[in-house]
């Protein structure tokens, strides 16, 4: 298996989905664990609370902790020793990462077939900190469609999304910019977990865009449009490591249909991963660029 | 096909050139391909000067490049785990490979075997489990031990590198307990290699040159920013 199929297969472990085979499981362990497993939560998110105090959190803490949150919590409940014997009796604790109430990117976790959030305070403090329920009563939706993608992202990060028609070699994977509040440009980017789980498939999400509500969003402002070429036109690494050449969405498909071929072939893996590396150094470049 | 357009463009630049790969944005998965191809020719290990018998202390932090940015800290959670965690920052985002634990979850540090590689193969978290109090499974129990590393240099870019520690006990707080050294690929995205315990610890700095085939610390300064 290489580096990139590892990418892959953990970003699907983060999709939830209510599984029959841990039904059982659910309804004869963890359930009538849960009073004693609520306790083990709220004390390991008062020490979660108490290490990011000592951390020099910010005043707005928790907004905006709800991974770190749940990464430190989960860390915890693996060491606890009921939750062990569940997972050793075979109830499935894992992360996941889904859209929820078409409102919310949500890291949360699910055991069993429950899904558990403990980190319900991280929008809105007036909350619960913690918030669990049976999977199939939860509204939600794993990462993938790209126009919920941008629904989302929209009112999540108050923010407005243009098509990237600038960035050809960028564009699958990410495939929108942004423009915040304070008007700064931006690539619209927070986790590569979609991306994979559809270069996996044949980016059958990405082409369905392309072809249909892509060309439903407005483009880029023209005063934007312009800054963005003057600023990566030259086509310098250092400046931005990406070329810009505005291309079409039938260019993007283009570009589309070389990831999905370069996936079926291990030995171009390399290319993918270069371009996942990348990603980061070019939404610092973006940001530090400062366009308005 | 435009990647094959711009593949030819990029061929025209001189993209096969390791010394000229960083001028021309990328335009195609090609070129990506040639950028990593001679990134990795180009690979520059380094030993780090600034992670030499360094104590563990629960909020000690480790610089492993000297860019006077701490990469990792150390943490004791609740005095049973003692753990090596990333700094994140804009600059710097830093993780430790992992491995699984008795429970199927990735959560120790992963132990990586000198001579071993560490590249995107491995598992990277902000956040493993160094030594667990008094837990034979626990990396501290084995003594003396390596693990990869990945952070993001000065440079922007993500860059390998490994730790290698000593624990003279695995009991809370691990007193004695030292980050002994650490290496580093100045050339980002790179694989490098763990050197072998003996060289860095019979041979000191000049050795460890030589043991690298004269490769280390070559272009240290030369490439500090």
């Amino acid at each position: 298996m290489t580096p990139l199929n590892q990418l892959v297969d953990l970003a699907r472990s983060q999709d939830m989905a209510w599984d029959a085979g841990q039904e059982s499981l659910t309804t004869s362990l963890l359930r009538p664990a849960l009073p004693e497993i609520v306790d083990t939560l709220g004390r390991l998110r008062q020490q979660t609370d108490a290490w990011i105090a000592r951390s020099a959190a910010p005043p707005s803490y928790p907004v905006g902790f709800c991974a770190v949150i749940r990464d430190r919590v989960f860390d915890g409940l693996l060491r606890d020793p009921t939750v062990q014997r569940l997972t050793a009796a075979g109830v499935v604790l894992k992360k996941v990462f889904v859209i929820l109430k078409d409102r919310y990117f949500q890291n949360a976790m699910q055991f069993g077939n429950l899904y558990i959030d403990v980190a319900n305070d991280t929008v809105d403090p007036a909350k619960p900190w913690l918030e669990w329920m049976d999977v199939r009563e939860v509204p939600y939706e794993n990462v993938g469609e790209l126009p919920s993608l941008i629904r989302v992202a929209e009112s999540y990060h108050r923010c407005r999304a243009f098509p990237n028609v600038s960035f050809p070699l960028l564009a699958p994977v990410v495939p929108l910019l942004s423009i915040a509040e304070d008007g700064r440009l931006g690539l619209l980017h927070f986790q590569d977990g979609g991306f994979l789980k559809d270069l996996a498939d044949g980016l059958p999400h990405l082409r369905s865009w392309l072809a249909g509500p892509a060309r439903l969003l407005p483009p880029l402002p023209e005063p934007y449009a312009a800054q963005l070429q003057r600023a990566c036109g030259g086509n310098d690494f250092a400046a931005f490591p990406f070329e810009y050449r505005p291309c079409s969405f039938g260019d993007i498909a283009a570009q589309a249909d070389d990831y999905a071929a370069a996936f079926a072939d291990p030995h171009r893996h390399d290319a993918i991963l270069g371009v996942l590396n990348l990603v980061p150094v070019a939404t610092r470049s973006l940001h530090t660029m400062d366009l308005r | 096909m435009p990647a094959k357009r711009l593949l030819d463009e990029h061929a025209d630049r001189g993209f096969g050139s390791p010394k000229r790969a960083h001028n021309a944005a990328l335009g195609s998965l090609a070129a990506v391909a040639a950028w990593s191809a001679a990134s990795r020719a180009s690979a520059t290990p380094v030993i780090s000067s600034t992670v030499v018998n360094v104590p563990i202390s629960n909020g000690g932090t480790i610089d492993i490049d000297g860019s006077g940015v701490a990469d990792f800290a150390f943490a004791f959670n609740n005095t049973q785990v003692l753990r090596i965690v990333g700094i994140n920052g804009a600059s710097n985002a830093s993780t430790a490979s992992s491995t699984l634990d008795g429970f199927n979850q990735f959560y120790y540090s992963a132990v990586l075997a000198n001579g071993s590689q560490v590249d995107g193969s491995l598992t990277f978290l902000t956040s493993t489990a160094l030594a667990e109090n008094s837990f034979s499974t626990s990396p501290a129990a084995l003594g003396s031990f390596s693990t990869g590393v990945r952070f993001t240099g000065t440079d922007s870019f993500i860059h390998y590198g490994w730790v290698n520690f000593s624990f003279p006990n695995n009991t809370t707080p691990w007193a004695g307990s030292l980050a002994v050294t650490a290496g580093w690929e100045t050339t980002p995205n790179t694989p490098i290699t763990v050197v072998p315990e003996p060289a860095v610890a019979l041979l000191g700095g000049v050795g460890v040159v030589a043991y690298l085939g004269g490769r280390l610390l070559r272009n240290r300064f030369r490439r500090r920013r």
